[in-house]
């Protein structure tokens, strides 16, 4: 039926003035202007169809309104669905080098480049982990991610340096000490996961790394940030010490006084923040060993086979050389240092799913007391104003935090590895005593 | 003739060559005669321009012109008997003049749009003429017949779907 009506109202505007008409007419009407001249004052005409040139100006202004509307309306069906679009998508390639493009190049102050920049590395971050838990991170697809992490996190430190040297410390400070926990946020899901997945693809270690590295050129530019504050407060303690007399220089100095309190009123913050999350880390992972440890206590009574075949014995020699995986752990009575685990020349074969063996090389506890010690110096640091080695105490912190965990994954990993083939030694065993 | 004069004779001029289409098309299917539309037509801008020469406002041309060929076409109805006796007796057919030079598939075409057209009510028959054959926005018809943009927008509506009923009839037949 539309197209009926489409064709009605074409025949309609067939219909018009011959040539011939249109000109008798027009003579008519002129005839009859020239005997109805226009008496007393200036008739207006106004239409609205003519555009003036007052009215051009809105006119294109218009226009590129809804030039930039149709871009928009007329794009968005590719740009919406580029948004979501994975790395090794059709249309990833726009999503990075179109609307991403786009939203950086609309972006013209550092503040707005800054957070421009962390939101991509997020994306990035986030597409990795959509792919690897599909199982689809391949390691094209992970180079594809990495690249673009680091292209990200270089402009964001360029960015940050522009902060810096603008003088618009506080910002500068504000975007590191948010990105850092998104990172490490980041860090963390990727190593689960990597954990997690049984299967072949475990493609999440360079990205993991790329994310380290991230993580410290983002603490890097933390640094610098805090050195530059402290050595310009020096400088104006320096030169107020010497006492000038210069009215005028004095209130340049008392002036720089003022900006470096307030700077190191928001550097204080950082520090202190950062010193309170290292802190809340180390605690998480003490009662976590604590926890750990009061298990370790109990477990013996409760799993060790003692229904085991009298040909167990044997059986150590199919155990990996390892002393750790058939160590029996013997209950202390209160605490139990990793010293006081004692390893026996086995007898028996532990129950391989609760196998708790003593660090010989990493000792968790020992790294612990580490980093409580290095957060009370950090305070101490930080009370005294010594910013930037506080800062640097709590990244350390960090670290060790960090290498805590990661230590406790990979034992995880070999615990469970070595549980798989003590089973497997298990079941040849009862397959031998049944077999005799 | 003063310069002011011929300044907006020109302006006035423009719109008609600009406009005179239109208007012999509303008034042609409001009346359903081409010669009365004509008529109509000429009588539009000299009533227009009778009553710019008084020096007064337009605020709209366009607007304007359908509003005083609106008016000219409802005197048209109201004598229409002994309007039409006058034009048969002087012209004879209709279409005589003008569509001597047209072909014989624009002729079939206007006929087809006027019998379609004729079968609506004046309301929509002039709703539709000015929103898609002579292409006027919803502000401008508005303008024109002393409704508001939403009566018209309304009226709009109605119109197309009962103009829609009367193809779908033409069609079926």
């Amino acid at each position: 039926m539309k197209k009926e009506f489409k064709n009605f109202i074409r025949a309609a505007k067939k219909e018009r003035l011959s040539e011939n008409e249109r000109t008798v007419l027009r003579s008519k009407i002129l005839e009859f202007i020239s005997f109805n001249p226009i008496r007393g004052k200036t008739p207006v005409i106004r239409e609205r169809n003519y555009l003036s040139v007052f009215e051009v100006r809105y006119f294109v202004k218009a226009a590129s309104l809804v030039l930039i509307f149709a871009v928009i309306a007329g794009g968005s069906g590719v740009s919406v669905a580029a948004s979501s679009a994975l790395p090794g998508d059709k249309l990833y390639s726009i999503k990075v080098n179109v609307n991403e493009e786009i939203e950086t190049s609309l972006a013209r102050s550092p503040e707005a480049r800054v957070a421009i920049n962390s939101k991509k590395v997020e994306r990035r971050l986030v597409e990795a982990q959509e792919l690897d838990k599909d199982n689809k991170l391949s390691p094209e697809l992970q180079s594809i991610v990495e690249k673009k992490i680091e292209q990200h996190i270089d402009s964001l430190s360029q960015d940050i340096e522009d902060l810096r040297k603008e003088g618009n410390v506080e910002l500068a400070l504000e975007t590191t000490s948010n990105l850092t926990p998104v990172l490490e946020a980041h860090k963390e899901i990727l190593e689960e996961t990597e954990e997690g997945n049984e299967s072949e693809h475990k493609n999440t270690d360079v990205l993991i790394a790329r994310v380290e590295d991230s993580i410290k050129e983002v603490e890097d530019s933390e640094n610098a940030i805090i050195a530059a504050v402290q050595d310009d407060s020096e400088e104006v303690v320096t030169m107020a010490m010497m006492k000038v007399s210069d009215p005028v220089e004095d209130q340049l100095v008392k002036q720089a006084q003022d900006d470096i309190e307030t700077l190191s009123e928001n550097v204080e913050k950082v520090v202190k923040s950062r010193i309170k999350t290292a802190k809340e880390k180390i605690s998480i992972i003490k009662s976590d060993r604590e926890l750990e440890l009061s298990i370790i206590n109990k477990v013996p009574e409760v799993t060790i086979l003692e229904n085991t075949t009298p040909t167990e014995t044997k059986e150590v020699s199919i155990i990996p050389a390892d002393p750790m995986a058939t160590v029996k752990e013997i209950p202390a009575k209160d605490t139990i240092p990793e010293s006081e685990v004692i390893i026996e020349t086995p007898t028996k074969v532990v129950n391989p799913t609760i196998v708790k063996t003593g660090e010989d090389t990493f000792d968790i506890d020992k790294k612990i007391n580490e980093a409580e010690r290095i957060i009370r110096e950090a305070e101490v640091k930080l009370e005294n104003g010594r910013f930037k080695e506080a800062l640097s105490l709590a990244q350390e912190v960090n670290r060790i935090a960090s290498e805590i965990e990661t230590f406790k994954k990979l034992k995880a990993q070999g615990l469970a590895q070595q549980a798989l083939e003590i089973q497997k030694a298990l079941k040849a065993q009862a397959y031998e005593a049944q077999k005799n | 003739m003063s310069e002011e004069h011929t300044k907006i004779q020109h302006i006035f001029m423009k719109c008609y060559e600009e406009h005179s289409d239109a208007i012999l098309r509303y008034c042609h299917f409001q009346t359903s005669n081409r010669e009365v539309a004509l008529d109509l037509v000429q009588d539009t801008f000299m009533k227009t321009w009778g009553y710019l020469s008084e020096g007064k406002e337009i605020d709209n041309i366009k607007a304007f012109l359908y509003k005083v060929a609106k008016n000219l076409i409802i005197d048209y109805r109201r004598k229409k008997k002994s309007y039409s006796l006058d034009a048969i007796t002087e012209t004879g057919v209709e279409f005589s003049e003008g569509d001597e030079s047209e072909d014989a598939t624009n002729k079939f075409d206007k006929e087809f749009v006027l019998s379609q057209l004729e079968k609506l009510d004046p309301d929509s028959q002039e709703i539709l003429t000015m929103r898609y054959i002579n292409e006027m926005s919803i502000k401008e018809i508005a303008e024109a017949t002393d409704l508001t943009p939403n009566n018209v927008s309304v009226k709009i509506h109605r119109s197309i779907d009962k103009m829609k009923q009367v193809l779908k009839e033409y069609y079926e037949i």
